[in-house]
């Protein structure tokens, strides 16, 4: 442990604002707000919202729509939209798929009412939009049905897939009459005609519907914008994804019919090396539902401050299409709907309807893999990793496994002191991490010392470390003597030196013997004889004594000598 | 008083012992899942986080804290008694403070230097330091406090209160000295001019000169036999002592109050007296290892006599030993006195003029070299005056720290260095300069020897 001292010299403290300890308090407290919300609500849409941004979304064309006015805006859920500083707006429907609740209606009414012209561009095959074209007093709708291309366009064996020289199938109708069917290659969708003003566009349609309108007085203030020539009319429900070829010929093509996978129907088709038989449609010149010219696919009507523009295909304007080598053309064929609209105004708000689509959880969408080719990957991994990464998935379990593992380690006899040893030195240690203990000592007071010429002699005559020499016992002769004939006018030598001292109390026998001690050694001192240098002495006995002795002396003297002075 | 702004609260060992136990205590507590271990340790961090609060707001509160002094004594061999009176003006009491009063380590203390207090809000306390008076400046202070929380786990650094300060010790002239000089000078007769000049003493009556004052001219006799006579006072020594002090820091070594220049202070305090009362002009001049003194003019009376007491008052025994600190301080010293020694010339060339003036060198033999002397005895000598050398075996001033047998051994030991500086003196002697050996026992008489004989 370190000792502090120097005080009063500046010292500079860093001082730190918010401890590690608060971070990591306020760390948790978040991650258990998070993990009160509970999961992530990941959802995927395979549909054509605007937020998909697969094959079959319409995600693309939200963001052309903004490029062409800055103030378009997604609308995810019509009661929580605002609008400000509203002239002309515009909504974009594009082939919803549920349908829209009276709540929602009312929301887009209010929404509406804020702006002066209010108008609609809806492109749907089936019949959801219809309410909303009923809402705001519009004359057109959507029937439902779906629009298939014409017999002899099928005469063309270009359409027959390539692997495909011998027919699927042969089976009969209820008349018994055989057909051989052939897979197709493509769509068998009509080619629909748009007239933009000074300009016509040729589109293939996806599955399109058409435009009727209901009042017939009501003509006048509507306009074809798009049409096809020839077509066939079937019910939705009939159709599936599968269209086939059916010849009566084995031996060539003659499409007289094209075939489609349907439900109700009582022929069947069986795929090679499948015993599932699944009803098909033949559609023949003598069997169609309904075959008209110029069916119309897109309306444009103005309903005095509102205006609408209705396109009988969503299909044409997904992602799949403006990834196309069409996209031109359905891109102008957009534009110039838009701009109708909008007026080319760069003011014109577009509210872009993204709240009428399913959503899938990506879970599901992996269960399901013809989901799963509908969905980007990138959007999967992002989903998931959103899902793992959330605390409610990984959070729980962890804590219950460190649960477990504690209650299970002190189930353990010899664990529980260790943990316990373990767990106050890991608080001590982060408690004391923070600052350094010192030890503690008090103020130590000054000391005086006497400062001596000659201190360590002194100190070792104190603590007895000396050594007494010959020399030393010359110079005591040589004091005393001096001593003594100063006080008393005789020295060692001197004969009367007894008699003198018995005076001042020292007793005579003693003062004898003490002369003769003195004179003894100090003529051993100094060597006079031959036999003194080598008879040897110890000299600090002979000093020792000869100190004592005389201090014994020098005593009586002073007690005497004062005696005689007060 | 206003406190630097990083004094700071540190952690004892004591605290980490605390924490120890209190980790344990939670450790317990949750292992066994015993709330009560556990409620204890969480008491116990609070009650560590509010003595760290305690000492905190204590800390806070020493700037209201209002400190005075006062001090008694102020002679040499007297209780010294210095006061601190702490005046809390706050409503927050400061406890548990360790005080502490630093002073010169030259000095010595007979009480506690260090206090355990408890201000209380709104109250004054006094603490009282007592030494034994020594001639000089002593540094008192700084006064330094430490607080403490109740349990010792946090310590705040050392903090200054109070500033130094310097007490003034003035050297004794103590009765017992005054009556030996006294006696001393009535004893070899030696108290009166015999002169006939002007003076207060009255000598004699004559007849009236022209030109004499009329206010000696004495009426009475006048008046009875018609004559003109007046009164002859006797002439006034014009006695004029220059006591200088050159000294190394050998001077100031020795027993507690028996230094040599303890001693020699305690005796020119006392001749001084002497010489004042007789109304002589004396002045003093000290160079010592932290410089050269203060400059006094000669005077008369008290006003001489307290200029010497100031001057002699004035050295600072940690300003002596640090300017001469390591090894061979007699070595260093005497460069350094010895270099000044041109220095000192020219003062004492200032001070004194043709009138013939007794010059008593107070200095020690490691102070300056032989030939240094030489140059400015023979300046002074130059001038007409008298010059006395007088040196004080400083061997002998160690004795007082020990007793019987160790004394004598002490005596024995150092014979041989008495000797020498005997045998220096006698070099002195040699050259002509007169040199006076001073004894412990025997300075008094040597001096007001050598004063009276110059006298005359």
């Amino acid at each position: 442990m370190k000792r502090r001292d120097d005080p009063g010299r500046y010292r500079v403290r860093k001082i730190k604002l918010v401890s590690i300890g608060l971070i990591i308090a306020l760390f948790l407290i978040a991650l258990l707000a998070v993990l009160e919300q509970g999961p992530p609500n990941t959802y995927l849409y395979i549909g054509a919202s605007p937020l998909n941004t697969g094959r079959l979304g319409t995600s693309d064309l939200f963001l052309y729509t903004k490029t062409l006015y800055p103030r378009t805006q997604l609308v995810l859920d019509w009661s929580r939209v605002f609008v400000d500083r509203c002239n002309n707006i515009v909504i974009v429907i594009i082939s919803p798929e549920t349908p829209y609740t009276d709540n929602d209606l009312s929301n887009i009414e209010k929404v509406l009412r804020k702006c002066s012209t209010k108008n609609f561009l809806i492109a749907d095959e089936s019949t959801i939009s219809n309410a909303v074209l009923a809402k705001i007093g519009s004359d057109l709708r959507i029937t439902g049905e779906i629009l298939v291309e014409t017999v002899d366009q099928y005469t063309n064996t270009s359409l027959l897939n390539n692997s495909s020289t011998r027919p699927l199938v042969i089976t009969r109708d209820t008349q018994n009459r055989v057909y051989f069917v052939y897979p197709t290659i493509d769509a068998l969708y009509p080619i629909a005609k748009f007239d933009l003003g000074n300009r016509s566009v040729e589109l293939r349609l996806d599955i399109a519907s058409r435009v009727i309108i209901l009042k017939s007085s009501n003509l006048g203030r509507s306009e074809v914008i798009g049409y096809v020539n020839e077509v066939f009319i079937a019910n939705k429900t009939d159709l599936g994804e599968n269209k086939y070829i059916a010849s009566t010929s084995s031996s060539e093509m003659n499409g007289h019919y094209i075939a489609y996978i349907a439900t109700l129907y009582t022929q069947t088709i069986t795929q090679p090396g499948s015993s599932v038989a699944t009803p098909i449609l033949m559609i023949s010149r003598d069997n169609i539902l309904i075959s008209q010219s110029n069916v119309s696919i897109a309306i444009y009507e103005d309903l005095g401050n509102s205006k609408v523009i209705l396109f009988s295909d969503g299909s044409i304007f997904l992602n799949q299409v403006l990834r196309s080598n069409y996209n031109s053309s359905v891109l102008e064929i957009y534009r110039y709907a838009l701009n109708k609209l909008c007026g080319s105004s760069i003011d014109c708000i577009v509210l872009f309807d993204a709240s009428k689509y399913n959503t899938i959880d990506p879970y599901n969408a992996i269960k399901q893999p013809s989901s799963l080719r509908l969905i980007p990957m990138d959007q999967i991994i992002a989903f998931f990793l959103a899902k793992i990464l959330h605390p409610t998935t990984w959070l729980p379990l962890v804590v219950s496994w460190f649960n477990e593992l504690v209650i299970d380690l002190l189930r353990l006899s010899f664990m529980r002191p260790l943990i316990i040893i373990l767990l106050s030195l890991l608080f001590s240690l982060i408690w004391l991490r923070r600052e350094a203990a010192y030890r503690d000592y008090v103020m130590e007071e000054v000391s005086y010392r006497d400062i001596l010429h000659f201190e360590e002699l002194i100190n070792q005559i104190r603590k007895g470390r000396y050594i007494l020499h010959k020399k030393d016992f010359i110079n005591l002769y040589e004091y005393i003597n001096e001593t003594l004939r100063s006080y008393l006018g005789a020295d060692l030598r001197s004969n009367d030196l007894p008699r003198i001292l018995s005076v001042y109390g020292v007793s005579r026998e003693f003062s004898e013997k003490y002369q003769r001690f003195m004179n003894k050694y100090y003529e051993r001192a100094l060597g006079k004889k031959l036999i003194h240098k080598l008879t040897p002495v110890l000299w600090s006995r002979v000093v020792r004594r000869g100190a004592e002795w005389t201090l014994k002396i020098l005593r009586e003297l002073e007690k005497n000598l004062r005696r005689d002075l007060v | 008083m206003s406190l630097p702004r990083d004094y700071s609260t540190t952690l004892t060992t004591r605290f980490s012992y605390y924490v120890l136990a209190v980790a344990t205590l939670l450790a317990v507590g949750i292992a066994e899942s015993d709330q009560r271990y556990i409620l204890l340790g969480v008491s116990m961090v609070l009650l560590g986080v509010f003595l760290r609060g305690f000492v905190e707001i204590s800390l806070s509160n020493l700037s209201k804290l209002r400190i005075d002094h006062y001090v008694k004594g102020f002679l040499e061999g007297d209780e010294i008694s210095v006061s601190f009176i702490f005046n809390n003006r706050s409503i927050i009491p400061i406890l548990f403070a360790e005080v502490l009063v630093d002073h010169t380590k030259h000095l010595k203390r007979v009480s506690n230097s260090r206090f355990l207090v408890n201000l209380l809000p709104k109250s004054a306390l006094e603490i009282k330091v007592v030494f034994i008076g020594r001639v000089g400046t002593h540094r008192i202070g700084p006064v330094k406090i430490v607080l403490r929380d109740p349990l010792g786990l946090y310590r705040t650094q050392e903090i200054v209160l109070y500033k130094e300060f310097y007490v003034r010790i003035y050297p004794k002239t103590t009765y017992t000295i005054l009556r030996r000089i006294y006696s001393y000078a009535r004893s070899i007769g030696l108290s009166r001019s015999r002169e006939a000049g002007e003076g207060v003493e009255f000598r004699s009556v004559r007849d009236y000169r022209p030109g004499d004052d009329m206010r000696r001219i004495v009426w009475k006799i006048y008046a009875r036999t018609g004559r003109l006579v007046v009164k002859e006072m006797e002439k006034e020594s014009s006695l004029k002592i220059l006591y200088l002090i050159i000294a190394s820091e050998d001077m100031f070594k020795g027993v507690y109050g028996s230094t040599p220049y303890e001693q020699i202070a305690r005796v020119i305090s006392a001749v001084s007296r002497y010489v004042a009362s007789r109304s002589d002009l004396q002045t003093i001049l000290m160079l010592i290892p932290s410089g050269l003194s203060e400059v006094h003019r000669f005077a008369r009376g008290h006003e001489s006599h307290m200029n010497i007491l100031k001057i002699l008052s004035s050295i600072n025994y940690e300003a002596i030993f640090v300017s001469s600190s390591p090894p061979h301080s007699g070595e260093i010293s005497r460069e350094t006195i010895g270099s000044r020694i041109d220095l000192l010339i020219k003062k004492i060339t200032d001070l004194i003029s043709r009138e013939k003036t007794l010059i008593m060198i107070f200095t020690d033999p490691i102070a300056s070299s032989v030939e240094e002397f030489h140059k400015l005895i023979s300046f002074l000598r130059g001038g007409g005056h008298k010059v006395i050398i007088l040196i004080p075996l400083r061997s002998l001033y160690d004795i007082g720290s020990l007793k019987d047998l160790p004394a004598l051994l002490y005596r024995i030991k150092i014979l041989d260095e008495t000797r020498r500086e005997e045998e220096l003196i006698r070099r002195f002697r040699s050259m002509g300069i007169s040199t006076v050996a001073l004894r412990p026992e025997q300075m008094i008489q040597s001096i007001v020897a050598e004063i009276e004989t110059f006298r005359y």
